[in-house]
């Protein structure tokens, strides 16, 4: 292709990056805000009280379910933990749902307001809400592209890593540029680890031909690999389940050490005599995905024979996926994680820009391509970060009882990226940058204080009981706000006119 | 326009050709680890299925690379050939 | 955990010093042969430490591993902004 290896690295590295750049910044931004999931939740549903004061949440849980659940298909008790502060209960009859969430005083039921919470980041992240339509396909293909962009980029900018750091803050261009080669080199373990981890988890659905062939389908594969309990008998008689979960907690005491190990407890067919309880143990204790289980008899809580150990590839799985979900990692390295993650996101973003910028020196009147390319650089990279303060914004500010209102939360995040993308189409691009950063900015600064003006106790009761996810929320947010202000001011000062080489200066800005 | 065109066919070798590669690794790759007796077929395809996917990195990697997009497609039906030889003479073991 | 990064950064910072370039532009002196061993050694003896101190915690040692990982990257950052402010000094 090219005369050398080098130089081919370097043209692999500007178009693929170019081809799927946009799509990336989107999968990495809301990937690392995934890293929030359950306090970006928590946030969202300000009616949560926190409820991991409470005591005897277990014995509470049952005689609920006992009262509200009878002759239910199952039964689900989710223990709440210092990250989500939600205990709930789900029961079903059948495909008919229901759930009921709980306060720490007795017998208090609080009803938060429907959102998708922090979810909605981690599904748009994995599926690009196209979940039936192959979305995580398109997302496959990216990691396995950024991969390749990772690889073929030390080679395009080697030279810059044995080179001296600077940053050289003169002309625009070149700090770009320092800075796309530092956060590069900064975050290449933690890509590579993103991108490889994220292909294993759908390994099976990218290529299924083997599974299919060999196994029959992906599906009976993963049965044969990691083999559930054994089928309930239908014709068991009925039974009614315990009442007093202390029988069962003695056992598991015996086998997980700690306090508050359980995440969550599953009633199987409870009112049968053969129904049975699985206890799912706390997930930051492993790095699999797949935390320790155990089994007993729902009705007189003796332990059961649990699940058959997975096999040795699928724990191999299981280790990658639970290291790009991360779930083991404690609040420091969750931080971490995240700065990292925000660094790719950077990261990305610099390489784009940098892209458009080495050209439109070059030419000499404006060309469809570039134009394109400067106005998604702009709907995107300045786009997305609006629409997820929007994303925010609608969650204060839409009615507490509307129906669907999670629905709606999630549209006014497409109509505000949407209105991103007319915004740079129609406005001259350094200003529709300028703009953009500080509608974004705005939007930051206004949370706290439309939360403020929502309901004032809030927080007050967030110093008093020192709510930390409230609290770093609420002090992040801000903190981008400035960095958005900030990144406006400097941007509409900077000097970017493009000169086009034969005709004088022709500015754009 | 010859520059395009090889772009093009290093394009689609890499995306297309080293999606086969991949996926007659894949299918392939078992039915020699069960041979050699290193894991039972479940697991086998598992582990031939997490592999391939280092398999169609490097396909990607070399078509871009290698100087000669005619060579390069020869070694990719040279390997799609290998792969299918291997799966049709071990595949029923 | 604190004391095996503390010894990470400090372990890069001796290899990173042990580089011709990165020595000349922080202390603008030439690197000798011994004084270049003598930072490969450290650099490497300490990160090596660091590593065993990951051995010596509670926590499960898959996960302090990856932290170690995630900490490696914190610091390598970390070690380029010192030099960068190693060299604005030294101008």
């Amino acid at each position: 292709m090219n005369p050398d290896f080098r130089k081919s690295m370097i043209w692999l590295h500007t178009y693929s990056g170019l081809v799927l750049g946009w799509l990336l910044f989107t999968i990495f931004l809301t990937g690392s805000l995934s890293y929030f999931n359950p306090e970006i939740s928590q946030w969202m549903k300000p009616e949560l009280v926190k409820v991991t004061s409470a005591q005897n949440l277990t014995n509470q849980s049952l005689e609920k379910l006992h009262k509200l659940a009878v002759d239910a298909d199952s039964w689900r008790i989710i223990l709440p933990n210092e990250r989500t502060q939600h205990w709930s209960l789900q029961w079903n009859y059948g495909r008919e749902r229901h759930n009921l969430s709980l306060g720490a005083n007795y017998d208090q039921v609080i009803t938060p307001r429907d959102t998708e919470g922090g979810n909605f980041f981690r599904i748009f992240h994995h599926s690009l809400q196209l979940r039936g339509y192959g979305g995580r396909y398109i997302v496959g293909v990216a990691a396995m592209v950024m991969l390749v962009i990772v690889f073929s980029g030390i080679f395009t900018h080697r030279r810059l890593f044995r080179e001296f750091f600077t940053l050289r803050l003169g002309k625009l261009l070149k700090t770009l540029t320092d800075f796309h080669a530092l956060a590069g080199l900064v975050t290449i373990p933690f890509c590579i680890m993103i991108c490889s981890s994220g292909i294993m988890i759908y390994a099976i659905m990218y290529i299924p031909f083997s599974a299919d062939h060999f196994s029959g389908g992906q599906r009976e594969l993963s049965r044969a690999l990691s083999p559930g309990l054994i089928e309930i008998d239908k014709n068991a008689p009925s039974q009614i389940p315990l009442r007093d979960f202390g029988v069962v907690q003695r056992e598991i005491e015996n086998h997980w050490q700690g306090n508050n190990q359980i995440r969550r407890i599953t009633f199987e067919k409870p009112f049968s005599q053969d129904g049975r309880i699985v206890v799912d143990r706390i997930k930051n204790l492993t790095i699999s995905k797949q935390p320790e289980r155990l089994v007993f008899s729902s009705y007189d809580g003796k332990p059961l024979q649990g699940y058959v150990e997975a096999s040795n590839a699928t724990r191999v799985r299981r280790v990658f996926f639970g290291l790009h979900e991360a779930h083991f990692a404690d609040i420091r390295l969750r931080w971490l994680l995240f700065l990292l993650g925000l660094l790719s996101s950077t990261l990305i973003a610099t390489g784009l820009i940098i892209w458009l910028k080495k050209r439109l020196i070059k030419i000499e009147k404006p060309q469809l391509g570039y134009f394109l390319v400067e106005r998604l650089n702009i709907a995107v990279i300045g786009g997305l970060p609006l629409a997820i303060v929007a994303f925010f914004l609608s969650n204060r500010l839409l009615p507490k009882l509307l129906e669907d209102r999670a629905t709606l939360e999630v549209q006014v995040f497409f109509l505000t990226w949407l209105v991103c993308l007319f915004l740079s189409l129609f406005r001259p691009a350094k200003k529709a940058w300028v703009e953009l950063l500080l509608a974004s900015a705005l939007g930051c600064y206004l949370l706290p204080i439309i939360d403020l003006y929502q309901d004032s106790e809030r927080l007050k009761d967030a110093i008093l009981e020192v709510n930390s996810v409230y609290l770093t929320f609420a002090l992040f947010i801000l903190f981008m706000g400035f960095v958005f202000m900030k990144s406006a001011c400097w941007l509409r000062a900077k000097d970017t006119a493009y000169e086009y080489s034969n005709n004088g200066t022709k500015k754009r800005c | 326009m010859q520059r395009k065109a090889e772009v093009f066919f290093r394009t689609v070798a890499a995306i297309i050709g080293g999606y086969f590669v991949s996926a007659i690794f894949s299918m392939a790759f078992v039915p020699i680890l069960v041979w050699l007796q290193w894991c039972d077929q479940n697991e086998a395809v598992m582990i031939a299925t997490m592999l391939s996917y280092i398999i169609y990195f490097a396909v990607i990697i070399i078509s871009f690379s290698r100087q000669s997009t005619l060579l390069l497609w020869r070694d990719i039906v040279l390997t799609l050939c290998i792969g299918c030889g291997t799966y049709s003479a071990m595949g029923n073991i | 955990m604190l004391v095996s990064i503390t010894l990470q950064t400090f372990g890069l910072l001796c290899l990173s010093l042990a580089m011709d370039k990165h020595f000349k532009s922080a202390f603008q002196m030439p690197l000798t042969k011994q004084l270049k061993f003598l930072l490969k050694f450290l650099g490497w003896f300490v990160t090596g430490l660091s590593v065993c101190c990951l051995f010596l915690f509670v926590q499960p040692v898959s996960i302090a591993i990856v932290q170690w990982m995630g900490f490696l990257s914190a610091n390598i950052l970390l070690v380029s902004l010192i030099h960068c402010r190693l060299a604005l000094k030294t101008k």
